[in-house]
C-alpha cells in the first residue's frame, strides 16, 4: 500500500502526516504563496511602486480570471503566515477600495494540498475502506462534572484511578487518532489528573469552548484539546456526531480541510472549502470580499421571488395506503442540472426560471453547478448502496449535509461564490418542480395529501413508478419512493389547522416514521418517551383503521396503567433534558433553566449557554430542578401534565379510526 | 396572513360571545389555505376571503349532498 496523506499541519512549513501498513511517518515542506490585486492601470501602477519601494514582496503583473472572465492585476508572492499584513497594506494603499483582492483568505494547508492536486484519506475506488489509521474512543461519565467513569474502546473502568488513568495514558501513546469526550471538561480534567501522576503522554494544549447561534438556536461547542503528534476529534463534534469517523473522514477528503480542523468547522464552512478547493484546481481566483450585490429590483419582484420552498397543509387524520415520494438532494440537483451559479444567472439567457424574471445560460459551465456535481454525484452514489456497509452509509451522511449546506450557502453574505439571485432561482425551481410532481400525480389518478418542499405524500391507485418517471423526466430532478405506509396519522396544530411536521406512520416493513411528538423529543421526560413507545408497539400490529379502533381499549388501559403507576416509575424515567440558552444573570422569569443554574451553580457545577442538561423537576413551584441525585421525590403533578400532553397523539390516531372512515376531521375528533 | 389574524382576534376580543365562536371558525378557515394562497402570490387578504369562500362552498355542498342522500 501507497503513503496516505492524513494530515497536514503548520502555515510557512507544512508538515504532512503519512500512514503507510498503519506507521505513521512525517515530511516537511517549504510552503509559499501569493495573492493577486486587480484594480485600474492608474491604481495597479502606483500599488507597484509601493511594493517597489519595500523591497519585501517579490511581485509580477499577471492576468488570471475569476467566475466572471479574465481580470488584470498583479500577483504578489508571500509566506503565508504575512499574507494578512500583506493584506493590510494593500487596502491601505488602496484606501479600502480602489483594490479586488483574491486568494488571499484561503486556509494555507487547503491550499497547499489543492495547488498540489493532494487529497486526504486517498483511497483509488468508492467502494473501498479508509487507509487503517490506529484509533481509540475515550470517554466517560461524570458527576455534576466530577470524572466518575471511564471508557476506553468499549471497556468501562468504574473508577478513575492508577489504572484506569495508566491505560488512558497508553491509549494516548498508542494510537494515532484519539476521539474523546469533553462535555463538562470531561477528558481535560482526565489529562490533567495523568500529567499530576507523571504518567508520559505527548504535549497537550486546550482550545476554550464556545457559545453559538444557528438557525434560531443556541448551542454550545466543549473546550477542545489538541495533542501534539495525534489527530484529536471531540466526539461531541457536529460531524462526528452525526456522521462518525469514515464520515468525518469524507467531510476531509471532499472538503480539503485537515480532519481536525473538519471536525470543528460546520458542513457550510466545508462545503465553502470544497468550493475554495475546486477554484484553486482550476486556475480561478477566490475573492477575498464578495463583490456580487443583489440587483436592484421592485417590490413585486422581491415578494415575488424572495421565497422558500412550498409546503402544503395537511387535513388533520389518518390515511390508508400512502406513499412518500422525495425529490433526491432536490436544491444540490436544481442547482448541477439547471447550471446555477453567479455568472450563468443573466438577463438574456435560454432558460426562464420560473416565477422569476431571471434567465440562466446553458453556454458556459457555471463554477458553483461545476464545483457541485462532483459531491452530489458521489452522495447519490453512496446513498444508492449504503445499506451495503455501515462505511457508505456514514459517508452519505457526511455528503448529505454538505449538500444541504450548499444551497444555503448562495444567499449566505460572505459565501465567496454565492449570490441571493441563484438562492431565488433554486427556490424558485423548487417550488415549480414540487407544483409539477402535483399535477403529474394527479394526473396518474393520485391524490396529495400533504408536502413539504421537496416530498409528497400521495395515496391512489396508479401506477407509482409511472408518476416517478414522468416527474423525473418534466423536472430533470431525480425522485424515488421514500416509504409506503400501511397508514398515516396527521397530526393537528394547536390553531386547529394540520400540523407541517408532526405525524405517525407505519411502514410496510412494520417501522414507524415519527416526526414532531414527544418520542421524537429530548425536552420532555422519559416517560412520555416510555409512553408513546408502548402505545406505538400496540398500534404496529394494526394494517387498517379499524384494526386500530378495535385496540382502543388496549391504549386506554396503558394510558390508565401509566397514570396510576406514576409515582411508583424509576427515577430516571423522570429525567428530562432541559436546554440552557443564557447565562443565569440573563433571565429574567423563574423558568426552569434559571433553576437549574442556580442549583448548579451552588453545587460547583457549569453549565453554559448552550447547554443541555438532563434534569429531575423536584417541585416546580418551589423551583427545585436536580441534574444529579440530591433529591428523591418528583413533582408528580409537573409531569402528569407532560404525560396527558404525550396521550394527546396516540388519542388523535385512534379517535380519527373511530367514524368508519378513512379519515375524520378535527371538527370531529373535538365534538 | 398572521398579521390579519392577529388584527381579527383582537377585534373579537370586543365581540358578542355568539359571534365569537363564529368568527373563529371563520379564522380557521380562512388560514387553511394560506400555503396556496402564498405560493400563487395572491393578495394576502383577498386570499383570506377566498379561502373561507371555498371552504364555505365546500360545506354546503356537503349539506347537499347529505340532503339528497
Amino acid at each position: 500500500m501507497d503513503d496516505v496523506i492524513i494530515n497536514a499541519t503548520g502555515t510557512d512549513l507544512v508538515k504532512l502526516w503519512y500512514i503507510r501498513n498503519r506507521k505513521l511517518s512525517f515530511r516537511r515542506f517549504q510552503n509559499r504563496s501569493w495573492i493577486f490585486v486587480s484594480g485600474s492601470d492608474y491604481d495597479l501602477d502606483f500599488l507597484s511602486g509601493q511594493l517597489d519601494c519595500t523591497d519585501l514582496y517579490d511581485y509580477s503583473e499577471h492576468t488570471g480570471k475569476n467566475v466572471y472572465g479574465e481580470v488584470k492585476g498583479l500577483k504578489i508572492h508571500a509566506k503565508p503566515s504575512g499574507i494578512s499584513d500583506l493584506i493590510l497594506a494593500v487596502e491601505n494603499i488602496g484606501m479600502g477600495r480602489k483594490f479586488s483582492i483574491y486568494n488571499a483568505d484561503v486556509n494555507p494547508i487547503l491550499r497547499f494540498m489543492s495547488e498540489r492536486d493532494l487529497e486526504f484519506f486517498s483511497i483509488e475506488s468508492p467502494y473501498h475502506h479508509d487507509p487503517p489509521v490506529d484509533s481509540v474512543y475515550i470517554g466517560g461519565r461524570a458527576h455534576l462534572g466530577s470524572p466518575s467513569e471511564i471508557m476506553i474502546d468499549g471497556r468501562v473502568y468504574g473508577a478513575v484511578n492508577s489504572l484506569s488513568l495508566s491505560d488512558v495514558a497508553d491509549a494516548i501513546m498508542d494510537n494515532v487518532i484519539i476521539i474523546y469526550d469533553n462535555k463538562d471538561r470531561f477528558f481535560e480534567k482526565i489529562l490533567r489528573m495523568i500529567t499530576y501522576r507523571g504518567y508520559s503522554i505527548p504535549a497537550i494544549r486546550g482550545i476554550t469552548g464556545s457559545t453559538y447561534e444557528s438557525y434560531g438556536q443556541i448551542h454550545y461547542n466543549n473546550p477542545r484539546i489538541a495533542i501534539s503528534g495525534r489527530i484529536a476529534i471531540e466526539s461531541g463534534s457536529f460531524a462526528y456526531s452525526e456522521c462518525g469517523l469514515p464520515g468525518l473522514v469524507e467531510i476531509s477528503r471532499m472538503s480539503s480541510l485537515p480532519i481536525t480542523t473538519a471536525s470543528t468547522v460546520t458542513t457550510g464552512t466545508a462545503v465553502s472549502s470544497m468550493e475554495e478547493s475546486h477554484a484553486i484546481k482550476n486556475g480561478i481566483l477566490i475573492p477575498l470580499y464578495k463583490d456580487d450585490h443583489e440587483q436592484a429590483k421592485c417590490s413585486l419582484t422581491l415578494t415575488e421571488t424572495d421565497r422558500g420552498g412550498m409546503v402544503l397543509q395537511p387535513e388533520p387524520g389518518i390515511y390508508r395506503d400512502v406513499y412518500e415520494i422525495d425529490f433526491s438532494s432536490m436544491y444540490p440537483s436544481i442547482m448541477v442540472n439547471y447550471n446555477l451559479s453567479p455568472e450563468t444567472i443573466t438577463g438574456n439567457g435560454d432558460f426562464e426560471v420560473p416565477g422569476t424574471p431571471y434567465r440562466i445560460t446553458g453556454r458556459k459551465q457555471g463554477f458553483l453547478s461545476d464545483a457541485l456535481r462532483h459531491l452530489l454525484e458521489k452522495r447519490l452514489f453512496y446513498k444508492s448502496i449504503k445499506h451495503m456497509d455501515t462505511v457508505y452509509g456514514n459517508r452519505d451522511a457526511a455528503l448529505k449535509w454538505m449538500l444541504l449546506t450548499s444551497f444555503g450557502y448562495t444567499g449566505y453574505k460572505n459565501a465567496k461564490f454565492g449570490k441571493i439571485e441563484v438562492h431565488e432561482a433554486i427556490t424558485s425551481l423548487g417550488r415549480w418542480a414540487l407544483a409539477t410532481a402535483i399535477n403529474i400525480a394527479r394526473d396518474h389518478g393520485f391524490e396529495v395529501i400533504h408536502g413539504i418542499v421537496d416530498s409528497l405524500w400521495i395515496r391512489g391507485t396508479g401506477s407509482i413508478d409511472r408518476v416517478l418517471e414522468d416527474i423525473e423526466r418534466k423536472t430533470r430532478i431525480g425522485i424515488v419512493v421514500d416509504g409506503h405506509y400501511r397508514w398515516i396519522a396527521f397530526m393537528p396544530a394547536r390553531s386547529g389547522l394540520g400540523a407541517l411536521n408532526r405525524y405517525v406512520g407505519l411502514r410496510d416493513d412494520g417501522t414507524f416514521k415519527v416526526r414532531g411528538i414527544e418520542l421524537r423529543r429530548r425536552d420532555v421526560p422519559g416517560i412520555c418517551i416510555k409512553f408513546q413507545a408502548e402505545a406505538l408497539d400496540i398500534l404496529r400490529k394494526c394494517n387498517t383503521t379499524a384494526e386500530i379502533w378495535a385496540r382502543r381499549k388496549e391504549i386506554k388501559d396503558l394510558e390508565n396503567l401509566y397514570m396510576k403507576s406514576l409515582r411508583k416509575m424509576p427515577r430516571e424515567n423522570f429525567r428530562m433534558g432541559v436546554h440552557v440558552t443564557r447565562r443565569l444573570e440573563e433571565y429574567r422569569v423563574n423558568n426552569l433553566q434559571k433553576k437549574l443554574l442556580e442549583v448548579s451553580g451552588r453545587a460547583g457545577y457549569e453549565i453554559n449557554a448552550g447547554d443541555t442538561v438532563d434534569a429531575v423537576v423536584v417541585s416546580r413551584k418551589g423551583g427545585i430542578v436536580d441534574p444529579g441525585d440530591q433529591y428523591d421525590e418528583v413533582d408528580l403533578e409537573f409531569y402528569r401534565k407532560f404525560l396527558l400532553r404525550a396521550f394527546e397523539p396516540i388519542d388523535f390516531i385512534v379517535s380519527s379510526c373511530g367514524t368508519g372512515t378513512e379519515s375524520i376531521t378535527l371538527r370531529a375528533f373535538y365534538s | 396572513m398572521e398579521i390579519l389574524s392577529a388584527r381579527i382576534q383582537k377585534m373579537s376580543q370586543i365581540m358578542r360571545s355568539e359571534d365569537i365562536d363564529l368568527i373563529s371558525s371563520m379564522m380557521l378557515k380562512g388560514r387553511k389555505h394560506a400555503h396556496e394562497i402564498s405560493y400563487s402570490g395572491l393578495d394576502t387578504e383577498f386570499g383570506f376571503i377566498l379561502s373561507i369562500l371555498l371552504e364555505m362552498e365546500k360545506e354546503l355542498k356537503r349539506i347537499r349532498e347529505s340532503m339528497d342522500g
